[in-house]
């Protein structure tokens, strides 16, 4: 185990879609620009993943699609289950507690540990809301799994995260489809945020909006970063995006991790022959 | 004919080896308090819907000591009741009685007996939906999913959004618990005012759902928490001044009937009465003992 | 009142059969004999059978006449009955190349061996009404057998093995059409759902006990809208058989195969056009559907092979019922048993006064609360015009 200031250690993470056999290795991977095997149709969405992350930082997933790198944030969302691995974790509010492998926990446990301590942002607001509830409904449902019992409590924390994400907090008891994309995904910060998580997962979640919208969401999370010191975990599939927000990034295609590093310094002077593609093919 | 078609039956209608299954189920589900126990629910000659899954369960403890009582909305009279009587007499040969002191099974339909039960008494209720989640999951596969891993956020979101849209907690029956502050559960369609009666009691409760094919219990001494907010609680169907116009009582279940004036075509009044209407009785006759009038 | 006067219950009910009769026999006509009925009502007979799910002709017959031909309600006697009846023991497995065919079609291929049979069908016939049979005498009847018995005995060929025709699907299977059958036949018993409770995801032979047994009527609309586009049908008919299939159980002390009886039975399988392709097989397959009834019911064997295999399929896939309601085993198996359906429809006729009056107090409280939120809301923009204007 590395530093103090970890907290979390991803190891070996392995989730294949598929039986496997003996020649899948032959066929697949970076090298042969390819995922599934073509023996046993396999698909190999990640293999032997693994990378380590600080309090307070934020670590980039960049790739193409296909290359894995929303399996990996899934998996460490305990939504996925891997196949193989370890992501040991350590509670920042209790520095000298035992690392845990969440993925030793059992269904109750992970169900509330994710709940709790941990925040997801989609890209496509539909998979993180229930459209059926009003916003402010869905921003409560964390609060509600751990607990809360007081409605006048509650609304008076909705309102405190709207304004923290920059929605008009009269709108609490509005419907979601009368939000337009970018205040949609204000609303699954605010969720996400709702619990005070120790990690914020965040999956391509500019990726379907405008320009100037993309910009503004952006901001907002910079800023949150800045004021809480929250910890990040962001996959895009835009270098821009990654560039604005995560000081270190890592770098997959199909399914494996090419490369990994700061930053700056993979956008500077890319080593692997993918990475250079990505770079140079940027604005 | 002078053979009745009821004497081609086994005791209690149904085969020995699903009473048998039936019964194991029931064990299963006084363990596990709240829990929804699948059972391999047979066809009656009762339309689903209307009783099967009580039956069973009577049908699978019931021996020929037993003293039942049946009710349907708390009478004894109404039809539906009249008619599974019918049928568990038929096929059992037991007593049966109208007093719920009496009684050793009572098979009921959407109300508990104002009398509180003992602890050598069972109530068995008629279930139409299981599911306390299926307002929000209606697919069983995920649903049970969720009952294993405790993971009731939603059902919570659901109760918050009838306090924002209505002001109060919205649900009138069939109102979700958690049991033995594990599982959530529906408590069948009994008002409010008899949710609390399954908390801590002496009898047990076992409550079986034909259509559904599931069976769940409360066993005694177990805690019920109905689902509700600090700051807006739980409250029953009470209303301060209601009295029943039968037998004076101000602290039972009441139901209101027209009633139509002989004179006049165009008239007539709602009255309130009992909906326990052997209770109503009781103390109509106490009344009448003591010749206090009605109020 | 009815529902709740002190001792009316019993009397209303006992009033109510009477006339249940009275209906039925107040026209004064001939009472049905229950041959009849069995002879010449062979459809009804039939669907009370396999709604009914119990193999007994007679019975059926009189569930028929006792229901005054309402389908659900003689299935729903039959169904009753079958409860009190103990399992036996499980038959042994039948091959449908066991069945002693009256008719074998198959839409997949112009000539097929052993050939194409017509038998008794209505399918070609023109549906004009004939007035004939309105006088129907027991002489024609006679006739119409005697001319019958001539034909036969003419045609009568010295090959034994009348109606045995090989499956088309098993020469699909040589070509490698579908998946072959594996080399060790299953000898586990199949799930019973009237001994286990269903529950989901559940194995294949639990779906199809539970589609045999499901309403025709309900089969159909949902084969209907998955091959309309609701759903990922495109079947084709491999091969529909109709005639008697030997019953055989296994000897108690000796375990040797003893046939009991036959009944008449359909059977149908159907191949669907999407492929399938599995860990275990290296070429991509058409997947086969099947679909059974006790008796004559075409329809309903075709509509529950076309719905199991669309089932299949979504499942395979993972995707239960994003093509439509029926492409969800766990939508169409918990809403495809007619007495079931029927019976929680039918309940609302039941008492509901006291959960009525649980409801009217929440609508009170709901119509306060609006009440006093419009006072609040009005109140608030009087203050706020007000203060614009202060």
């Amino acid at each position: 185990m590395t530093a103090p200031t970890w907290i979390l250690q991803a190891s070996g993470l392995n989730k294949q879609y598929g039986p496997g056999c003996p020649r899948c290795q032959q066929f697949t991977g970076p090298a042969h620009n390819n995922s599934q095997c073509p023996i046993c149709n396999t698909v190999h969405a990640c293999v032997d993943a693994g990378f380590t992350l600080h309090q307070g930082e934020v670590l980039g997933i960049v790739g193409e699609s296909g290359s894995g790198k929303s399996t990996l944030l899934q998996m460490v969302n305990l939504a996925t289950p891997a196949d193989s691995g370890h992501i040991w974790y350590r509670e920042p509010r209790t520095p000298d507690a035992e690392p845990v492998d969440l993925l030793q926990m059992d269904a109750y446990r992970s169900r509330h540990f994710r709940n709790d301590r941990l925040g997801i942002v989609y890209q496509r607001p539909e998979l993180g809301l229930n459209m059926r509830f009003t916003v402010g409904g869905n921003v409560a449902e964390k609060l509600l799994l751990a607990n809360w019992r007081h409605v006048g409590n509650i609304r008076a924390r909705i309102r405190e995260l709207m304004e923290q994400t920059e929605l008009p907090p009269e709108r609490i008891d509005d419907a979601p489809h009368t939000f337009s994309g970018g205040m949609l995904q204000r609303v699954q910060i605010a969720k996400a945020l709702s619990s005070s998580p120790s990690l914020l997962l965040l999956d391509e979640v500019t990726s379907g909006l405008d320009l100037s919208v993309q910009a503004r969401v952006l901001d907002l999370i910079r800023r949150i970063q800045w004021e809480q010191q929250m910890t990040m975990l962001l996959v895009s599939h835009d270098l821009g995006v990654i560039k604005q927000l995560a000081r270190r990034t890592i770098v997959m295609k199909n399914g494996h991790i090419v490369e990994s590093g700061l930053t700056d310094q993979i956008l500077e002077d890319p080593q692997h022959p993918y990475t250079q593609l990505l770079v140079s093919s940027a604005l | 004919m002078s053979t009745t078609p009821e004497q081609l039956y086994n005791f209690g209608f149904i085969d020995e080896d699903s009473k048998r299954e039936v019964r194991r189920q029931i064990l299963k589900a006084i363990a596990l308090p709240g829990h929804q126990v699948p059972f391999a629910s047979r066809d009656l000659p009762i339309a689903r819907g209307w009783g099967t899954g009580g039956l069973q369960i009577t049908m699978a403890i019931i021996d020929a000591n037993d003293i039942l009582k049946v009710i349907d909305q708390g009478d004894d009279e109404s039809v539906n009741a009249v008619n599974l009587r019918r049928l568990l007499q038929r096929t059992t040969g037991v007593t049966t009685t109208v007093d719920t002191t009496a009684a050793s099974i009572i098979q009921t339909r959407h109300r508990i007996p104002e009398e509180p039960m003992r602890r050598d008494q069972i109530l068995v209720l008629q279930v139409p939906m299981v599911d306390p989640l299926r307002w929000v999951e209606p697919n069983l596969e995920r649903a049970t999913v969720m009952h294993g891993e405790s993971d009731y956020g939603r059902m919570w979101v659901y109760m918050y959004e009838s306090v924002v849209k209505a002001g109060d907690l919205r649900i009138a029956t069939q109102y979700p618990v958690i049991v033995a502050g594990r599982y959530m559960m529906d408590t069948t369609p009994i008002p409010r005012w008899d949710v609390m009666r399954l908390h801590n009691a002496e009898a047990l409760f076992l409550f079986g759902a034909g259509r559904e094919k599931r069976i769940y219990a409360v066993p005694p001494y177990t805690t019920i928490e109905p689902l509700q907010f600090e700051d807006f609680r739980f409250k029953t169907e009470f209303v301060a001044g209601q009295i029943c116009a039968r037998c004076g009582a101000q602290d039972t279940f009441l139901t209101s009937h027209f009633v139509v004036d002989t004179t006049n075509p165009a008239g007539g009044y709602w009255r309130t009465s009992c909906s326990d209407t052997s209770f109503c009785d009781k103390r109509v006759l106490v009344n009448t003992t003591n010749q206090e009038a009605p109020q | 009142m009815g529902y709740i006067a002190a001792r009316g219950g019993t009397t209303a009910i006992l009033n109510a059969e009477q006339l249940v009769e009275y209906l039925r026999l107040q026209g004064g006509s001939t009472p049905l004999e229950l041959v009849q009925i069995r002879d010449q009502l062979r459809h009804a007979v039939g669907r009370a059978m396999n709604e009914g799910a119990l193999y007994a002709p007679m019975l059926a017959a009189l569930a028929v006449k006792q229901a005054e031909g309402d389908s659900i309600e003689a299935s729903f006697l039959l169904r009753a009955y079958r409860s009190t009846l103990s399992r036996i023991m499980p038959t042994l497995p039948i091959s449908g190349e066991a069945m002693r065919c009256m008719r074998r079609i198959s839409a997949s291929f112009k000539d097929i061996p052993g050939g194409q049979m017509l038998g008794p069908s209505q399918d070609y016939q023109i549906r004009l009404l004939n007035n004939l049979l309105a006088n129907e005498t027991a002489d024609a009847v006679t006739t119409v057998l005697a001319t019958y018995e001539q034909l036969v005995d003419a045609g009568m060929s010295a090959d034994g093995a009348i109606g045995h025709f090989p499956k088309v699907a098993d020469y699909m299977r040589q070509q490698e059409m579908i998946a072959p059958l594996p080399s060790e036949p299953d000898t586990r018993e199949p799930y019973d759902i009237t001994r286990t409770a269903i529950t989901f995801p559940c194995a294949r032979s639990a779906r199809l006990q539970s589609l045999a047994q499901g309403d025709t009527g309900c089969l159909l609309t949902y084969a209907y809208s998955s091959v309309r586009g609701y759903g990922d049908a495109h079947p084709t008919l491999a091969e529909l058989r109709f005639g008697y299939l030997p019953i055989q159980v296994a000897h108690p002390l000796t375990g040797e195969a003893i046939t009991i009886g036959e009944i008449s039975a359909t059977e149908c399988e159907i191949v669907s056009k999407a492929h399938s392709v599995s860990a275990t097989q290296s070429m991509p397959r058409f997947n086969l559907g099947y679909g059974f009834t006790f008796g004559h019911g075409e329809v309903k064997a075709i509509s529950m092979a076309i719905l199991d295999s669309v089932l299949t399929q979504a499942k395979a896939k993972g995707l239960s019922g994003e093509s439509g309601p029926a492409a969800n085993e766990e939508f169409v198996l918990l809403h495809s048993d007619g007495i079931e359906a029927s019976g929680f429809t039918a309940h609302y006729k039941l008492p509901h006064y006291v959960t009525f009056e649980a409801d009217l107090k929440v609508l009170d409280r709901a119509r306060e609360h609006t009440a006093t939120q419009s006072q609040t809301r009005l109140q608030e923009i009087a203050t706020r015009t007000q203060e614009a204007t202060a």
